[in-house]
């Protein structure tokens, strides 16, 4: 009960932090990092609740229809999927290339989204955004994996 | 996949024509984002003013003199327009004309801007809701002029179509010369253009456009943009027409949102109550 306490405390903290960075850096997802090191965790009814949570909060701030969120963290979970059968899931080389595939994808699924509802996007703000997103998604990953293998119970095993 | 692909499909159109999911992630998301953002925006305004107020006095004497000088000037423009709009009042009594609808200005702080990985459209949060009384497409301006309206509305917090973005388009009024058009944002960092306006209209260059009140969104009378350049195109029947916002919309900090009385009245200006 204690370490749920406490990691339901850890990952509130984070989402708090998440959507402060959020509006510091407009157009890019932070909390998809904690959806990733949990899901390297391999915890599934603790990444299936943040899912829930983070893909409400994303809807909610978006001024598109619901529905790119699902696609948005569905393609999280292929790529992730896809990479576990072909590479080591916690290599910083893998997170880069995830980073470069999630913004190719940001650039796509915004477009497409916009479209579909007959909105027009400013694309060279959109491709800016994609390439924040692709350039900060190792890096954030590094520091959130970093922190959150510091809790005790986190630890990886010697 | 195939399976699944149906399914999103299914509950992508199940939400476009009923919004209820929507409505659920702006109860929800928008919600969480706000109560989030809003303290630490709060706390920022507090020591921003506490700074300004007690610490950091230079150039206060010159502001303070521009400022005396500005109010004179506010104030004497505010004579001559309360005599116009007497003057119309009684024009109005004598030709039976409708009064105006009387809008309700609320004041409210700006949370967050284009926040989020979906955010394609150019957006700002604002921290008021429903429960403010504040719906879809309610205007949303400041005493410089329009920002937008709203686009989505939650209990406490809803969110902005900006006036700049790409899919903003709205009637507006050459306050000089009364030519109509549509402005339409072209973009953050771009000027507005004004479209529709026929090849001969009257319009100058450095005319104030003010909003028309023509879509039923925005109350007559509110300032928009100020015209920059009119060129006269080969192949169309309409002039290019560009415009400058009148408001920086990366620096707003606070902004109105104008609530719709449905009881007619008000008398003349009511519209533009707000000003007084």
């Amino acid at each position: 009960m204690r370490t749920n306490f406490g990691n339901i405390l850890w990952w509130t903290i984070f989402t708090l932090l998440g959507i402060w960075l959020q509006s510091l850096i407009p157009g890019v997802d932070i909390l998809i990092v904690g959806l990733l090191v949990s899901l390297q965790e391999e915890r599934f009814t603790q990444t299936l609740w943040l899912l829930l949570v983070w893909m409400l909060i994303q809807e909610g701030a978006s001024g598109l229809a619901f529905g790119s969120g699902i696609l948005w963290y569905a393609l999280l979970f292929v790529f992730y999927g896809i990479g576990r059968w072909l590479f080591q899931v916690r290599n910083i080389f893998f997170i880069g290339l995830l980073g470069a595939l999630l913004g190719i994808w940001h650039y796509c699924l915004v477009s497409m989204m916009a479209a579909l509802q007959d909105y027009r996007v400013a694309s060279d703000r959109l491709f800016v955004e994609s390439a924040l997103q692709a350039a900060l998604f190792p890096l954030l990953w590094f520091v959130v994996y970093t922190i959150r293998m510091m809790r005790p119970v986190d630890a990886p095993d010697l | 996949m195939l399976l699944g692909l149906f399914s999103y499909l299914s509950l992508y159109t199940w939400n476009l024509r009923t919004g209820y999911l929507d409505s659920l992630s702006s109860y929800t998301g928008l919600e969480i984002v706000g109560w989030t953002l809003l303290p630490g925006k709060l706390f920022k305004a507090k020591v921003g003013n506490f700074w300004n107020t007690y610490i950091d006095l230079s150039d206060i004497r010159e502001e303070n003199e521009a400022l005396h000088q500005r109010l004179e000037l506010m104030s004497s423009t505010l004579a001559r327009s309360k005599e116009e709009a007497a003057e119309v009042k009684r024009l109005r009594a004598m030709l039976s004309f409708i009064p105006p609808p009387a809008w309700t200005p609320i004041g409210s702080r700006v949370v967050a801007f284009h926040l989020g990985p979906h955010a394609a459209l150019e957006t700002l949060v604002v921290d008021k809701g429903e429960a403010a009384g504040v719906g879809l497409n309610t205007p949303v301006a400041t005493s410089k002029g329009v920002v937008g309206r709203i686009l989505r509305a939650g209990p406490y917090f809803s969110t902005v179509l900006l006036m700049t973005d790409l899919n903003s388009k709205f009637g507006v009024l050459g306050q000089k010369n009364r030519t109509p058009g549509v402005i339409s944002g072209k973009g953050i960092d771009n000027p507005l253009e004004v479209l529709y306006v026929p090849l001969n209209s009257p319009i100058e260059k450095d005319e104030m456009l003010v909003t028309s009140g023509l879509d039923g969104i925005f109350p007559k009378g509110l300032p928009v943009a100020q015209v920059t350049l009119i060129e006269r195109s080969e192949s169309s029947l309409f002039l290019v027409v560009k415009a400058k916002p009148l408001i920086d919309v990366k620096k707003i900090e606070e902004v109105m949102l104008f609530k719709y009385n449905d009881a007619v009245g008000g008398g003349a200006g009511a519209s533009l109550e707000y000003l007084q």
